[in-house]
């Protein structure tokens, strides 16, 4: 036996401990109510096999996991450029910003309708939306990043014979990556809900449709797959997210570290 | 006398509008010097003189009011590699190691090449950083910051050191080595130096030339040559030159500070 450190500073016991204690809570409530109202856990679980076993909770998966990261991609792919230009130009600036500054507030599911009406029942709708969702918050963060860059560093590449395009690839790029970075994580957080309301409205599969057509048929504990899938599939692409920045940009994340 | 490196003519800086109501801040007024080959001038005076605004206008970052610089005979309109700056914050790239950060100015050059790596090489161990050229820069101290900024601007072999307080943030100890560090590269590379700082023993041990400023507007009072012998040690800071120079410098600051008591210290236009 280790001796050291109380039990409650070990994080997994800790983890252990407060999902142990979510389950416990969880089936007292679900034992006081009845399964429509409120499944067991069990239930859940049961649900969760058969769903599994007959192929249809991987094809909700799959089809809701196409679609965040097609329009994300896509999204970050024009917000980063964006954000960049509109960072270092004040032409461009001036000339985007009118547009930022009032489609960022319009939440994207008040779109959900009028892209049905443009895009059609296919999945370029619901991508459409995602790149909607994503490009304000990647944009809005770069051009952050952009206006943070360190003046002595700008300064010092001057001075070391860099012209304005090598200033920009290689001072102003780099010092916006932590941003950037920021910036498509709180995005993919974001095309989560995004994405449940568009597919409750318009669509024959993925999780949001789910959770909506099982309130149809009355059979609650398949919301609660689909809950417990969009909670999965949320916290498995953030640490494959956040893995993938650890092993390819993490010098630019010593930037923080500096001061 | 060697040739004339830096030519600073009829320095005025005003920071806003003079015409305009609230005015505008007189900075510097007529500053005039030249900076010889191979010579190290140390601009003395205390914070808020001007000292760095001189400095940004030989470098390049600052348009002067009236007045010109020229550099080898030439006017200065923007930064160049040949002039390099060291900041008195090391303004190192932190998501490049010590060596990608040395060899910024050869890549920004097309000149990636065997031979600036050599260069870059040869450097590192004359700023005594081998075994650290791979850490990134918050992984090493502020006197290797430091070192790690000298080697980068003299991997580009400028002829002019523009140096803006380096040592500034630096303990007593570190600064110490931090200049008889300088020193031994000035003996070896021989590039013309200005050094800003309002430390008067930094100025005296490492000036050929030092030249007093005061307060706003920013002013030369007096020029002082420093005929200490070379290579300098730092058994020179109780040789009787040396402290005779300090007492004309601390004297000349004294009278400084009763003026600003007086309220001369700052002029603004109104």
């Amino acid at each position: 036996m280790m001796k050291g450190k109380p039990l409650y500073e070990n994080p997994y016991l800790v983890y252990a401990f407060s999902i142990a204690l979510f389950f416990l809570g969880w089936f007292l409530l679900a034992s006081r109510t009845t399964p429509l109202f409120f499944p067991s856990p069990l239930l859940v679980l049961r649900a969760f096999v058969d769903m599994i076993r007959d192929g249809s909770l991987w094809g909700h998966i799959q089809i809701s996991f196409f679609r965040i990261l097609g329009g994300w991609a896509i999204g970050s792919g024009l917000g980063i450029p964006l954000g960049l230009l509109m960072g270092d130009s004040r032409f461009f600036k001036n000339l985007l910003n009118p547009y930022i500054q009032f489609f960022r507030f319009i939440p994207p599911i008040s779109f959900v309708t009028l892209s049905l009406i443009w895009f059609g029942m296919g999945e370029t709708s619901k991508i459409v939306l995602i790149i909607y969702t994503t490009i304000f918050i990647v944009t809005v963060n770069t051009i952050a990043g952009v206006m943070s860059v360190n003046p002595i560093h700008e300064q010092a590449a001057r001075c070391l014979g860099a012209n304005r395009f090598k200033i920009f690839t290689r001072v102003i790029f780099p010092s916006t990556i932590p941003f950037l970075l920021t910036g498509m994580r709180l995005a993919m957080g974001n095309s989560f809900m995004t994405i449940v309301s568009a597919e409750m409205i318009a669509a024959e599969k993925g999780l949001g449709f789910l959770i909506f057509t099982s309130r149809l048929f009355m059979q609650t504990e398949r919301i609660f797959v689909g809950i417990v899938s969009l909670g999965m599939l949320g916290f498995a692409v953030d640490s494959v997210f956040r893995f993938g920045i650890q092993k390819l940009a993490r010098q630019y994340l010593f930037f923080f570290k500096e001061k | 006398m060697p040739e004339t490196k830096i030519d600073v003519r009829g320095l005025c800086k005003i920071f806003g509008s003079l015409e305009k109501p609230g005015g505008g801040t007189e900075v510097l007024q007529d500053i005039n010097f030249a900076i010889g080959e191979g010579e190290i001038l140390c601009l003395l005076g205390p914070s808020g003189c001007g000292k760095t605004t001189v400095l940004n206008i030989i470098a390049g970052f600052q348009k002067p009011t009236q007045g010109e610089v020229r550099v080898n005979g030439k006017f200065v309109d923007r930064p160049g590699p040949d002039r390099g700056v060291i900041f008195q914050e090391h303004g190192l790239f932190p998501w490049r190691t010590a060596l990608q950060n040395i060899l910024f100015g050869p890549e920004m050059m097309g000149k990636q090449n065997e031979e600036s790596l050599a260069l870059a090489d040869q450097y590192i161990d004359l700023i005594g950083l081998r075994g650290f050229q791979n850490h990134y820069p918050h992984e090493l101290s502020g006197g290797m910051q430091q070192r790690v900024s000298i080697a980068r601007v003299l991997v580009n072999r400028p002829d002019i050191l523009l140096m803006d307080e380096p040592f500034g943030k630096l303990d007593a100890q570190t600064r110490a080595s931090m200049q008889v560090l300088l020193l031994d590269v000035w003996e070896k590379v021989r590039p013309t130096i200005l050094f800003i700082t309002h430390d008067i023993d930094e100025a005296i041990f490492l000036g050929d030339r030092i030249m007093v400023m005061s307060c706003r507007p920013g002013r030369v009072v007096k020029e002082i040559d420093v005929r200490l012998h070379r290579p300098r040690d730092y058994d020179v800071i109780t040789a009787p030159e040396y402290l005779e120079i300090k007492r004309t410098i601390l004297n000349l600051f004294k009278g400084m500070a009763q003026n600003q008591l007086a309220g001369q210290e700052c002029k603004t236009f109104a």
